[in-house]
């Protein structure tokens, strides 16, 4: 899977020089990056939501199963919503003059982008898997909020619309060139079939390591005829 | 809501002030952080009139940093003081919760009209629609109130909880903070009311949603610990 993976973005990267120079740019030949950038916003999107579906199953199954994919989609909405950013920003110097221009959307991914770096910080506060996960969860599940509203309401605000760099409507208007639009196509199937396969061996990763954590667990307390080292009592020597 | 968790609610509230009478720390603190971070960023300003734009902003900092300060307390105090455990016997998690967060609605809205009426006599800016002002900070503090009670409860028993309540609510926050600093610029005459009241409600619709779900997700994490 992974070679077929790496061909189809050796592949991708191929179409991305070979499909025309996109026309209304004040740099048409660099603004093939949107191959790129758009997808990488969409799997952000996507596996962002989907961490926190399995956030909320998490904590009404208490299934450690839903907490490990919660775990991996949050990682990798994380990686795609940085690529996000930083594809955005070499746009942004490229095509608008300055690398940060206050654009709405920019702004909005980027209050997105700590949302989700605040799940690793909530992580890493923790030491007990248990405690964590339900911290993680319940911090995935509330910041669905904002990132609805952040990536899909406030930026279509009319009033907020008129002030964005960010052409309108590209997306739902179908505004790109059929070619552009193909290129687009194929660039968000291969991230996100990526972003699947990475998910899933994330998910079995951490599947293993919980199971070698309970079985050496079972070892420690399982020896046989060698004393219980979990039970240590003060013995009074006279 | 049946006269139980009528009950139960009024007694966390009940405790909630009268641990807050003994000290009084959170409420000063909260003031006097908010405060200062008017200040501080009004050194910006200095020898000049502040703008509405500048105003706004200067406002709704000052309202996050004290917020996000003294709120964060809440719940760390319970499990630093090892008082947690008893709460949770006690009370069911919905009247915990609801209870702590009306405490700290209560002390917010506070915080945020005599920071208000501070900073206008401070900076002399003019107030064009007094009414737009009171709405936005009523439901801002609703907000405020229930994401950093939220937040505290995710982190009370976690280490370095202090910064990573911080962390946690910060980003949170921030599209309540764009639309209060929006709501703002309309009470001190700037852009249009149409576009300040339509902040104004979008205030209101993310504390009710916050408001909504908070409650069960705090409910999920506070029950077996």
């Amino acid at each position: 899977m992974k070679w077929l993976l790496l061909l189809a973005g050796i592949g991708l990267v191929l179409l991305s020089f070979m499909i025309p120079n996109a026309v209304g740019f004040p740099s048409p030949e660099l603004a093939r990056i949107v191959v790129f950038h758009l997808p990488c916003a969409y799997a952000a999107t996507l596996f962002a939501i989907w961490g926190s579906i399995a956030s909320v199953r998490y904590l009404q199954t208490q299934n450690s199963l839903w907490s490990h994919r919660a775990t991996a989609a949050n990682e990798l909405a994380f990686a795609f919503a940085c690529a996000t950013m930083t594809t955005g920003i070499l746009f942004s110097k490229v095509q608008w003059g300055a690398w940060w221009s206050w654009d709405v959307r920019q702004t909005t991914f980027l209050i997105v982008l700590m949302l989700l770096a605040a799940n690793f910080a909530i992580r890493a506060s923790f030491e007990d898997e248990v405690p964590r996960a339900r911290a993680t969860a319940a911090y995935s599940a509330i910041s669905l909020l904002p990132i609805l509203f952040l990536i899909f309401v406030f930026p279509k605000l009319p009033q907020v619309v008129k002030n964005s760099l960010h052409p309108a409507g590209v997306v739902a208007k179908m505004q790109f060139d059929p070619e552009y639009w193909r290129a687009i196509l194929a660039s968000l199937t291969v991230l996100v079939a990526s972003g699947i396969w990475l998910y899933r061996n994330r998910v079995k990763v951490d599947v293993l390591l919980e199971k070698v954590k309970n079985t050496n667990g079972n070892l420690e307390t399982d020896r046989g005829d060698s004393a219980d080292s979990s039970v240590v009592r003060p013995v009074s020597v006279r | 809501m049946s006269s139980d968790w009528g009950r139960e609610i009024r007694a966390v509230l009940r405790k909630e002030l009268r641990s807050e009478m003994r000290g009084k720390s959170a409420f000063f603190t909260s003031l006097l952080l908010s405060l200062v971070t008017v200040f501080v960023l009004a050194f910006a300003f200095y020898g000049r009139q502040v703008t509405g734009e500048g105003g706004s902003g200067m406002l709704w900092a000052a309202l996050l940093f004290a917020s996000v300060s003294t709120l964060a307390r809440s719940f760390i105090q319970e499990e630093e003081q090892g008082t947690g455990d008893l709460l949770r016997l006690w009370a069911r998690p919905l009247a915990v919760f609801w209870g702590k967060a009306t405490f700290a609605f209560a002390q917010m809205l506070l915080t945020a009209l005599l920071c208000s009426a501070l900073f206008l006599i401070l900076t002399g800016l003019p107030l064009g629609n007094p009414v737009l002002l009171i709405t936005s900070l009523l439901g801002g503090a609703a907000g405020l109130a229930a994401t950093v009670t939220f937040c505290s409860a995710l982190i009370a028993q976690g280490s370095n909880r202090g910064s990573v309540v911080g962390a946690a609510s910060l980003p949170l926050l921030l599209p309540l903070v764009a639309l209060g600093t929006a709501a703002a610029r309309g009470a001190f005459d700037v852009g249009t009311g149409e576009a300040a009241w339509l902040a104004c409600g979008g205030i209101w619709c993310y504390a009710a949603l916050t408001l909504a779900v908070a409650p069960h997700l705090f409910a999920a994490i506070w029950k077996e610990r």
